[in-house]
């Protein structure tokens, strides 16, 4: 049933998935979307209409994991038709699968791996930006630099993960388990140290000195890149930590009248 | 090229801006709405990339620890990215000292609304599930035709009034400002970009 054809059906679906985020029921819409194809293929009548039904029922997960979710479902959904499986185990797993990989996803795209992005971005960007002399280059480069090493990931997992949830159905547990998610999120913590420390060094010394502007000129933004590390030891939200800085400016401008 | 300083393209800028903003939740996420990407494109169609590329680098870099998860709206990078790029490429020039931290808040404005939005959407969701239940087929293409494209008008809609009101507004208040204000809110500025590299370095070094 996962053929090319399935696969890239399932694949196009996916990427509405958040197109109709509610607070009652959250991606339900998207994910019934994603499946449909699917449940018209395995029931007909009135077992359409509560398959339905089940899947419009509250979903939440990382959009990038949803697909492999779609293909544990239609598995179990077929089986489920055959007569081999409950129609209630595949509610638990879904919603089980949805919070795991949810929390799974959540630290390796958005809280590591975009980040790692932005970071390997405006290095490479700066470098040829100033290197090459044109703004357009580096703009082009930064972002060809973030776009791919974002997304090369993302697509992968999207398209992948819906084969990898179809094969595996209720067993996807433990394929998930071989892929060593705790030792990937290790290797992007790792990456974005060297990525984070390359840039601020890029940033506090060498273009400034690169530039003629001294090393008065680079101590001072060291200084005040160090007051702002400071300011972040603690959670606070961008328009807060914008507003001290405000602040602060204001105060300095009053002094020094 | 479209001139941002004339006021008869804003409307064509805006769209685009709100276009490339679907990317970010509803259709794709492929992350061409994130302002490192958004903010030179718009700076080029306005003439301007360097300026563009810096404003999106910023801020892009302030919301790095900003997640998006399960149900959490965080500040919306890209119409900020968007109202800044605009409103320094735009009619008056704002300068960028007053126009970051406007836009700033207006992204945050945007997220507020949004989850107004979502709540708008539970209405639609009950109805779908009723009709499943009485039997009647599920009218997919329109039900995410006017979730998209209310979402997309809604955007487009905000960036304009948001353009329309703070251009002038920012421009009479900065001119109308005491100087150790308009001082003040010039070196926050230029420590604006350390602010977000400490934010960003902040995410691998806790």
């Amino acid at each position: 049933m996962m053929n090319w054809k399935r696969r890239t059906e399932i694949f196009l679906r996916s990427l509405f998935l958040q197109a109709c985020w509610n607070w009652e029921r959250m991606q339900n819409f998207g994910f019934a979307f994603c499946v449909e194809p699917g449940l018209r293929r395995i029931y007909t009548g009135e077992a359409l209409r509560e398959a339905r039904l089940r899947h419009l029922d509250t979903f939440n997960t990382q959009p990038y994991l949803a697909g492999m979710i779609a293909g544990v479902v239609l598995r179990m959904e077929r089986v489920a038709a055959n007569g081999d499986g409950r129609v209630e185990r595949i509610e638990t797993l879904k919603r089980a699968l949805a919070t795991a990989l949810a929390a799974i996803g959540d630290v390796c795209f958005w809280a590591k791996l975009r980040p790692l992005s932005v970071a390997a971005a405006l290095t490479v960007g700066s470098v040829v930006w100033v290197l090459g002399g044109a703004a357009r280059g580096g703009f082009l480069a930064g972002a060809g630099v973030f776009l791919g090493l974002f997304n090369l990931p993302a697509v992968w997992i999207r398209w992948a993960g819906i084969r990898l949830g179809y094969e595996n159905g209720e067993a996807v547990a433990a394929a998930i388990e071989r892929m060593n998610c705790q030792r990937l999120i290790g290797r992007l913590q790792n990456a974005g140290r060297v990525a984070t420390a390359v840039l601020a060094a890029l940033a506090l010394a060498a273009w400034p000195l690169a530039a003629g502007r001294g090393w008065k000129e680079a101590l001072a933004h060291g200084m005040i890149f160090a007051a702002c590390l400071l300011l972040q030891a603690h959670p606070i939200s961008v328009l807060r930590a914008y507003g001290a800085l405000v602040a602060a400016g204001l105060f300095g401008a009053l002094t020094l009248q | 090229m479209l001139d941002a300083r004339c006021w008869g393209n804003l409307p064509w800028l805006c769209l685009g801006a709100a276009i490339i903003e679907l990317d970010g939740a509803h259709v794709g996420q492929w992350m061409v709405s994130r302002p490192l990407v958004l903010g030179p494109a718009l700076g080029w169609a306005c003439g301007d990339i360097q300026s563009g590329a810096f404003i999106g680098a910023v801020v892009e870099m302030l919301l790095a620890s900003d997640l998006s998860v399960g149900s959490v709206v965080p500040l919306n990078g890209s119409v900020a990215t968007a109202i800044a790029v605009l409103l320094t490429g735009g009619e008056a020039r704002v300068e960028e000292a007053v126009a970051i931290p406007a836009a700033l808040v207006a992204g945050f404005a945007h997220a507020r609304i949004e989850r107004g939005e979502r709540i708008w959407r539970n209405g639609w969701i009950r109805e779908i599930r009723q009709d499943v239940q009485d039997g009647k087929e599920i009218a997919f293409g329109t039900l995410m035709a006017r979730a998209i494209g209310g979402h997309l008008f809604f955007t487009w809609a905000f960036l304009c009034v948001c353009l329309l009101v703070l251009t002038p507004g920012l421009s009479w208040g900065w001119s109308a400002a005491p100087e150790p204000v308009r001082e003040g809110m010039r070196w926050a500025w230029r420590a604006a970009p350390w602010l977000a590299m400490a934010r960003l370095v902040r995410v691998f070094w806790k």
